[in-house]
């Protein structure tokens, strides 16, 4: 029983990262049809900035604001100088342009900072722990979990009460109709964009709060591990994606507690295993509705 | 014209392959020893590039996991050709069967071929029922596993430490014999009826599986015999490399080899052929100016590592804002001069 609840706080608190970067990646892809690669170094720009701001002593709360707010201004560049150009290109353009972004922004911090991990500083409350009754429980593991639900309710409000968070939605489910109903289209994309980077940037302040170092390829696997939840909640459900984030970040932390000894290495590799042959039953996702398929 | 489709297409790989072959009799004769190793690399490229298009040319799904059928090619060959002397200490986890065995270079490269194709045709049935993005995440995803494997299986691949001491058997003209058999092998599927069929689900899925193309089957074909190119290709990559680690099968060199594919047409053998050849071209002459120091004025830079990967970026976005369908677009090198003299001819 112990173990379970620690078990399920470690899962709770890896499955936010997930999450957060799951629904930026549904976000784009359900507006754009963007398969977008480069998510993940948004993510390790934040990572960087983290390293850099607290590095040169900035104050913790204010690293808070402004990781996310350069991750969203990252992001949006990145959509106004390599995407935009490319608006309305098929599926497999925009996968190439997004994969060399990527490889050109990993190779930028290559040469710019260093291939070798930086080590970010972080204040020595990340490491109190609280009691409660029996449990030791890591306090950042709490804020982490604690800190993805305020975004996520803050971003569902956002979604469904503003004007342009419903405009948002309905582009999601039909860019063209909405074009034709006179919402401007960069705008919603240039949003989109802008929470993606956002959502990634919290994401970045969470994971670096336990992970503490930061290299130029940190981003990919866990952004690979984003899209798999992305289609595991189903393409295009934005609730899907966060939901398949959450059950990857459990279903991690199981395998890794569970499996003996020198397997548990592979826990990665066995939860894509799984997830894979779980899209073998249900392709459409474990929340997506049935789509039209070819034979 | 489709009682002669055979014919035209060998004639159509012969003249890739004669390009080859050309290239590879200079090596042979005229060139030195490093240039030789190059040509060398060139060949397995090629190798590599058209296996990939086999599958993401023809079905239209582009692959990120075909590094994880090198992969496996790559770690199959090794292991039965690695001095079985130092098998014991290098890798502790073979069953007796494969530590004691040694087996000559074809063989090896055979057997790398079909373990690739068994893998591949153990993940296509799970994988291919997903289209679109989801096919292409879920092909990720391989790659990802792979990595993992490849990187904690370590009685068996040992690990980050890499594989060593494999001989160095990837001889020039047993990569161009190889490369050949690969582009004739790629063309004589292409234009065979399952090449057409699914060439036709690649530009409307709907169109194809409503006249009662099996999408799917037709997908798994091209799929596994791309994965058995692929790992043919990872045999004669570990000869050359004579040592490998996860980091030869991961992100890099998908990278390097899709941009290949992109850059020459992903619609055609040619098309792969010719972005190899320019690509490697490429990557040859800049990665030589890596060692150099540029000064920019105010700015010195004493090595400009990553040169290659920003040169690689350009060109492939190059591709993308100017010309999506690549160098050759749909059309193969045959085609192109035989259409050109129809043309001429009724001047």
């Amino acid at each position: 029983m112990h173990e379970l609840v620690q078990n399920a706080i470690n899962g709770a608190s890896l499955g936010s990262t997930y999450a957060l970067l799951a629904l930026g990646l549904a976000l784009v892809y359900s507006i754009m049809g963007l398969i977008n690669f480069a998510h993940g170094e948004l993510f390790t720009i934040g990572g960087y900035t983290m390293w850099w701001t607290l590095k040169h002593g900035v104050p913790w709360p204010l690293v808070l604001l402004l990781v996310p707010l350069v991750c969203a201004v990252a992001a949006m560049l990145m959509e106004r100088i390599a995407f935009r150009p490319l608006r309305g290109a098929g599926l497999v353009t925009l996968l190439i342009t997004s994969f060399a972004v990527s490889y050109f922004l990993q190779t930028v911090f290559q040469i710019g900072i260093s291939a070798a991990p930086e080590g970010i500083e972080l204040p020595g409350w990340v490491n109190d722990t609280v009691h409660v009754g029996s449990y030791t429980i890591a306090s950042v593991k709490l804020i982490t979990t604690g800190v993805t639900l305020v975004a996520l309710v803050a971003l569902t409000l956002f979604l469904r009460r503003t004007l342009l968070g419903v405009s948002m939605r309905a582009a999601a489910e039909d860019f063209q109709t909405v074009r034709l109903m006179g919402v401007e289209a960069n705008r919603v994309v240039a949003l989109a964009f802008g929470l993606s980077g956002a959502l990634a940037g919290v994401a970045a302040l969470l994971f670096f709060a336990t992970t503490a170092a930061v290299d130029p390829p940190t981003g990919t696997p866990l952004v690979i591990n984003a899209f798999i939840a992305v289609i595991l909640g189903g393409l295009g459900s934005l609730s899907g994606a966060v939901l398949g984030g959450f059950v990857l970040g459990f279903a991690e932390v199981l395998f890794e507690a569970r499996l003996p000894g020198s397997t548990a290495q592979f826990a990665n590799a066995f939860v894509l295993l799984v997830l894979v042959g779980l899209l073998l039953l249900r392709p459409q996702g474990l929340f997506g509705r049935a789509a039209a398929q070819s034979s | 014209m489709r009682r002669h489709w055979i014919l035209e297409s060998l004639g159509g790989a012969a003249l890739l392959a004669g390009a080859l072959a050309l290239v590879g009799l200079w090596g042979w004769q005229w060139a030195g020893h490093a240039t030789e190793t190059k040509i060398e690399r060139f060949f397995i490229n090629v190798i590599l590039v058209v296996a990939l298009q086999v599958f993401s040319g023809n079905s239209g799904i582009l692959s990120f996991g075909q590094m994880a059928f090198v992969g496996a090619g790559a770690y199959a060959a090794s292991i039965l050709t690695v001095d079985p002397a130092l098998k014991p200490t290098l890798l502790t986890g073979l069953p007796h069967f494969l530590a004691t065995t040694h087996v000559s270079f074809l063989e090896a490269t055979l057997v790398a071929g079909l373990v690739a194709a068994a893998f591949a045709l153990a993940t296509g049935f799970a994988v291919l029922r997903l289209d679109g993005a989801s096919a292409v995440i879920a092909i990720l995803a391989l790659l990802l596993i792979s990595d993992v494997v490849f990187g904690a299986w370590i009685g068996v691949t040992n690990g980050q430490g890499g594989l060593y001491a494999i001989p160095d058997d990837s001889r020039l003209h047993r990569v161009l014999f190889c490369a050949i058999v690969v582009v004739v092998v790629a063309r004589l599927f292409k234009d065979s009826r399952t090449g057409l069929l699914l060439q036709g689900s690649r530009e409307d899925a709907f169109s194809a599986a409503s006249i009662g193309v099996p999408v799917r089957a037709y997908r798994l074909r091209a799929w596994v015999l791309s994965g058995a190119l692929s790992g043919i290709a990872g045999a004669l990559l570990a000869f050359w490399l004579g040592t490998i680690s996860p980091t030869n099968f991961f992100l890099a060199p998908t990278f390097a080899v899709i941009v290949m594919l992109i850059v020459g047409g992903m619609g055609t053998v040619s098309g792969a052929v010719a972005g190899a050849a320019l690509v490697t071209l490429v990557q040859d002459v800049v990665s030589q100016q890596e060692d150099r120091s540029a000064n920019l004025g105010v700015l010195t830079i004493h090595r400009l590592t990553g040169l290659t990967q920003l040169v690689l970026v350009g060109l492939i976005l190059l591709v993308m804002y100017v010309r999506r369908e690549g160098l050759l677009g749909r059309r193969e090198l045959d085609e192109l001069l035989r259409r050109k003299r129809v043309r001429s001819g009724a001047e």
